[in-house]
């Protein structure tokens, strides 16, 4: 936590909490937006037309992400722009084809693939996974629809939007190439990769190799530490990893008809590690400081643009640098957007219905700490050695390549790290991770923190969230209450 | 002379009598399938031949077909409902090219060759939420008679689309719905809805065809006529008598050769 | 005594054979050596009993019972198989009663957690290995093998034996017997395909050298069953495909029995009895991951289309008429398959997504009778 985080701040009566707004509301925050400011949010590229993306939230709203217009959102400027940022990937990524630039879809890894694409200048990469979300956002059954006629039906998490949205091409133009990793990672979306593939979509498979529990072994296995993120790994892994990049890199490179040099790799590695940076210090202000200087969504947006960048690398650095910008400020002014006391909780999982975030804070919690599959994603990555190989060791820092208990461990930090109070599970029905992780995460908080778990299945929703979902939360907000009033906290 | 087809489902027990020679309808019968489904069956093919002055040995050959197919053991061949679906329909429907039956328990959909022949089926066992049990459980939350359902999906205004895919939990989404005041008309048009949905992406991993039947228990309600026709956007054909058309094919699949 | 009536008596009495047998081998799991769980088809058999050890590969597979028993342990939405397998040590059932280590391999996410499960909550020594599902590049199989290498150094470490060429020589040529026994029996139980799978599934559980033995003492009576088939020989053959069958989930391999002609092409069908590992004098472990690697296809290889190749050929080699695919209720490597195949083969296929409970057998049973009546019906 930072110093000014102590609860002392918050009785020496420093706390400002600012409004969040609503979609029409911030329609006019962003009209009020300094027109030089606004000609700083452009994507540029070459052979690509500038485009605009600093737009009123409800325009994308009404391109189909209707969900917008139930959010509430960050004030400043900074907030704003990263949620428009964020919403206008699929227009970048259209305009990119127009532009001839090549796409490349990534799928899984979580953080390392774009890193590599993004070496070459003429090609713009994005998550298919994160379609994973669209459903709720679009409140819509479309993409789910889509992918069940191919067989890919409700035992199968949200993911199974991507195979829809490949069917439709509503969301992205056509990849030149996939790039799917596959092995030690969920089962449903091996099988979707797999449906993708096989409906004639240009796919690379590569395998994220199983990291074996370093303690539990007897032989002369010999294991090493990742540069940043402290994982063990047996050196084998690795050695078969970078024959794994290689194989990528030349199916990339045929693609492109450029290759990908080391110099290229190393500045895109730089890059990299200048986003993962940001987000480190966004996120450790927003969840180390009493009051929230920045609501959990906005992080959770902050969090996930270390993975791909959300199809632009120079602009993706340009927001967070803004975002960060605007959360110093407030920490500096004792500024937040969720009230001090708020209920401090770490989310083990992204979830699936972002409303169901700001109910949570609504409710008089907030977000303190996350562990969303894609912790290895902020890690910085080495810049000695072999570039290809400094990448290929970054994999070994994903934690779900793990044992279960590596996962927990990880929540159990965070929890430990930001002071929390508490830890919530949004689980989807039908990813075989959460059934197995659940009761390991819960037991090992439970245990090692002494703090209270909930989870809860997170339906798909298009008129708001559930009775059920929202009596829980708020079962949970009185007992993190009653808690408090034990302990004498409050 | 004659041949029989007894159908027990879930929630009926259908007897269809025809003709041998001119396979014309000759009597019918339909009940509650009941606690004990071999009883209710015998009983009704018992009653049916005394309503009509006949006895057994004027019935050639008997096909049991449904879930309960097996329980009778005074039938010649037992074939299943798949079988007994297609061959029914196609009698009434020659150019018929997939048959849509929701009953009580389960859902399925058969696509047919040019020739009437099954090429293909997809049962729903997933879940009761594509099946009659979802209507059945509305119509008892919101208290009114299953055959009521239609009327009252008729008078949405707005249909409720259900989030719940399973109707397990969507009973509980239900009872919510309505304590948030919402009405009983576009609760009941959003379950419409869902169970056509789920029937048309039931349907897509068959590559089915127009020209479309819907038999069934369920087939009855107007409401879900129209929604299919909405999902699977081509006209449904629903024959006078949904809920006969197993125990019809059966009759006159009896006396063919036995496949099981 | 009618020609029926004699082939139920031959099959009951086999039945029975195979049980004392199984029954038997069980009860002497632990006099020989470390009792080792082999979770997933590529788990080496012989690899493991080379370092001194009692294979067992997990086969065995659910009731309801054992399904709900783990549920205190996993999520409602998980597969069937791997819930069973927690669920039937909590029972204190066999053989999983019986291990003192586990080795999972991670063929899916689901058999990679549970075997963390297993490991963790019954305290047994767990050893993961990867087997990559990628396979178009050479590393991904020297990576396998590599993998059995760490494997044999572990298990040398437990038991104090280490997997030497010798001993793995004598290992592989003893299962190889053992397949070849096992076999040579299964083309003759074609319209007995529940006696067929209780066979093939001694493999997993027996000593390689006693169950030669007991091949050769029931040769006979298996020669006396075919020879007195009255199945009429027109009847149609029927492939099923899918994930492992265990040996309680035979309510598919029963709906079928006595209407047609089966071949069983799961994951413990005939590529487990078929598999042969070649010795020509070169490093035992290579030849063993590699024969292994080359000839378990797997729905799970991405890409899969040795998977698809298999079945191609198998329906070439046994001139199939109809194919149940099978996949388990949770199980998304096979469950999400299922469209695609449809599509994929030219054939009349049935999909049955199963669960483990009492309701399952009239449910696949009727639907099997519809596949059979449309392959009769198209027949004709």
């Amino acid at each position: 936590m930072t110093d000014r985080a102590r609860r002392g701040d918050l009785e020496s009566g420093r706390e400002e909490e600012l409004a969040l707004l609503s979609c029409e509301q911030a329609d006019a925050a962003v009209a009020e937006v300094d027109a030089e400011y606004r000609k700083q949010c452009v994507y540029r590229a070459e052979g690509v037309e500038p485009l605009e993306y600093f737009q009123a939230l409800s325009s994308y709203a009404e391109a189909g992400d209707h969900l917008l217009t139930r959010l509430r959102f960050d004030p400043s400027p900074a907030g704003l722009r990263l949620w428009s940022f964020v919403f206008s990937e699929r227009k970048r990524l259209f305009a990119a084809r127009q532009g001839g630039l090549k796409i490349f879809a990534v799928m899984k890894d979580l953080g390392t693939m774009p890193v590599l694409t993004y070496a070459l200048a003429k090609a713009v990469t994005f998550y298919a996974d994160e379609l994973w979300w669209s459903p709720c956002l679009m409140e819509d059954t479309r993409l789910l629809d889509a992918a069940e006629a191919m067989g890919c039906h409700d035992q199968c998490c949200y993911v199974r939007a991507a195979l829809g949205a490949y069917e439709l091409h509503s969301h992205f133009p056509e990849p030149d190439l996939s790039i799917a990793a596959v092995g030690s990672c969920c089962d449903d979306f091996s099988a979707i990769m797999q449906l993708i593939a096989g409906r004639g979509h240009k796919t690379i498979f590569w395998e994220l190799p199983l990291r074996k529990d370093r303690a539990a072994h007897i032989s002369r296995e010999q294991f090493a530490k990742t540069f940043d993120g402290e994982s063990w790994y047996q050196r084998r892994a690795l050695d078969f990893l970078v024959r794994q990049f290689e194989r990528v890199k030349l199916a990339v490179e045929q693609v492109a008809g450029e290759q990908i040099r080391e110099e290229m790799l190393r500045e895109s590695i730089r890059r990299a590690n200048k986003v993962r940076k940001l987000v480190r210090q966004i996120r450790d202000l927003a969840y180390g400081t009493v009051p929230a200087p920045l609501a959990g969504l906005e992080t959770m947006l902050c969090e996930f643009l270390a993975i791909h960048y959300c199809s632009d690398p120079i602009q993706c650095a340009a927001v967070l640098e803004d975002v960060l910008k605007v959360v110093r400020q407030r920490v500096e002014l004792g500024q937040g957007v969720l009230g001090g006391g708020a209920y401090r909780t770490v989310w083990a999982m992204p979830c699936t219905d972002p409303s169901i975030v700001q109910l949570w804070e609504k409710m008089g919690g907030c977000v303190t700490g996350t562990e969303y599959l894609i912790s290895h994603s902020r890690y910085r990555i080495r810049t000695d050695g072999a570039p290809l190989r400094a990448l290929a060791e970054a994999v070994l820092n994903d934690p779900c390549i793990g044992t279960t208990a590596f996962r927990a461990q990880r929540v159990v930090e965070e929890v430990r790290k930001y002071q929390a109070e508490g830890v919530i599970i949004p689980s989807i029905f039908g990813a075989s991770h959460c059934s197995y992780e659940i009761r390991e995460i819960s037991s090992a908080v439970h245990r090692q923190c002494g703090v209270p778990v909930l989870s809860f299945e997170v339906p798909f929703s298009s008129k708001g969230v559930s009775d059920q979902v929202m009596g829980r939360l708020q079962a949970f907000a009185e007992l993190l209450e009653q808690r408090r009033k034990k302990a004498g906290t409050n | 002379m004659f041949k029989a087809g007894v159908d027990i489902g879930s929630r009926t027990v259908k007897v269809v009598l025809i003709e041998a020679e001119a396979k014309k309808v000759a009597a019918w019968g339909i009940t509650d399938t009941g606690p004990i489904p071999a009883r209710t069956a015998t009983d009704l093919f018992v009653d049916i031949l005394k309503e009509h002055r006949l006895n057994r040995r004027d019935v050639l050959s008997v096909t049991s077909t449904g879930y309960g197919r097996s329980s009778i053991d005074w039938t010649n061949q037992t074939v299943t409902e798949i079988s007994c679906q297609a061959a029914g329909c196609v009698a009434l429907y020659p150019q018929l090219r997939t048959v849509i039956d929701i009953g009580g328990q389960d859902s399925k959909v058969i696509a047919l060759s040019e020739g009437g022949l099954v090429r293909d089926f997809a049962l729903n066992d997933r879940c009761a939420a594509g099946t009659g049990r979802f209507l059945e459980m509305l119509a008892s939350i919101v208290d009114v008679g299953v055959e009521e359902l239609a009327a009252l999906a008729g008078r949405a205004n707005e249909p409720i689309e259900m989030n719940s895919t399973c109707a397990v939990f969507a009973e509980s989404e239900i009872v919510g719905l309505l304590a948030q005041g919402n009405r009983a008309a576009d609760i009941a048009r959003g379950v419409t809805e869902a169970i056509a949905r789920r029937t048309k992406s039931l349907a897509g991993s068959l590559s089915y065809e127009p020209k479309v039947v819907f038999t069934g228990g369920v087939a009855k309600n107007r409401a879900m006529v129209e929604a299919l026709e909405k999902h699977f956007a081509c006209e449904i054909l629903v024959p006078e008598n949904p809920q006969l058309t197993g125990a019809l094919g059966a009759a006159l699949l009896a006396g063919k050769a036995k496949t099981a | 005594m009618g020609a029926d009536e004699k082939h139920s008596e031959l099959t009951a009495e086999l039945r029975e054979e195979i049980g004392r047998f199984r029954q038997s081998q069980v009860q002497s799991l632990q006099a020989q050596g470390k009792v080792v769980g082999c979770l997933g088809s590529m788990v080496p058999l012989e690899l493991v009993r080379a370092c001194g050890c009692r294979a067992v590969r997990l086969l065995e597979a659910g009731s309801a019972q054992d399904f709900e028993a783990a549920a205190e342990l996993m999520g409602a939405d998980t597969c069937p198989f791997c819930r069973c397998q927690i669920g039937r040590r909590l029972g204190g059932r066999s053989p999983q009663a019986e291990l003192q280590v586990l080795v999972a391999a991670n063929h899916c996410d689901q058999s990679r957690r549970s075997g963390q499960v297993f490991g963790q909550h019954f305290n047994v020594p767990l050893l993961p290995i990867m087997v990559p599902a990628t396979w178009e590049d050479q590393s991904s199989l020297e990576m396998y093998v590599s993998e059995l290498r760490w494997l044999g150094e572990e298990l040398a470490q437990i038991t104090g034996t280490f997997p030497s060429q010798s001993r793995l020589e004598e290992s592989i040529t003893a299962y190889g017997a053992a397949r070849r026994a096992v076999g040579g029996l299964l083309e003759q139980l074609g319209n007995t395909p529940v006696l067929a799978h209780e066979l093939v599934c001694l493999l997993g559980v027996a000593d390689p050298v006693s169950l030669v033995g007991f091949v050769a003492q029931v040769r006979g009576q298996v020669a006396r069953l075919a020879s007195g088939e009255s199945v009429a020989g027109d009847r149609p053959t029927v492939l099923v495909v899918g994930s492992i069958m265990g040996d309680e989930d035979i309510s598919l391999l029963k709906a079928l029995e006595g209407r047609c002609r089966v071949v069983q092409a799961t994951c413990s069908g005939r590529m487990f009895v078929d598999l042969q590992v070649e010795l020509k004098g070169g490093d035992a472990i290579e030849g063993l991951g590699r024969a292994y690697w080359e000839q378990l296809p797997s729905v799970r290889s991405r890409p899969n289309s040795p998977f698809y190749h298999y079945v191609n050929e198998m329906i070439q080699r046994y001139k199939v008429d109809a194919i149940v695919y099978r996949s388990l209720k949770f199980c998304d490597l096979w469950s999400l398959e299922a469209v695609r195949f449809k599509q994929e083969i030219s054939l009349p296929v049935l999909a049955l997504d199963c669960t483990y409970g009492p309701g399952q057998a009239s449910l696949v049973d009727g639907r099997v009778q519809a596949l059979l009546e449309m392959v009769e019906e198209a027949r004709r």
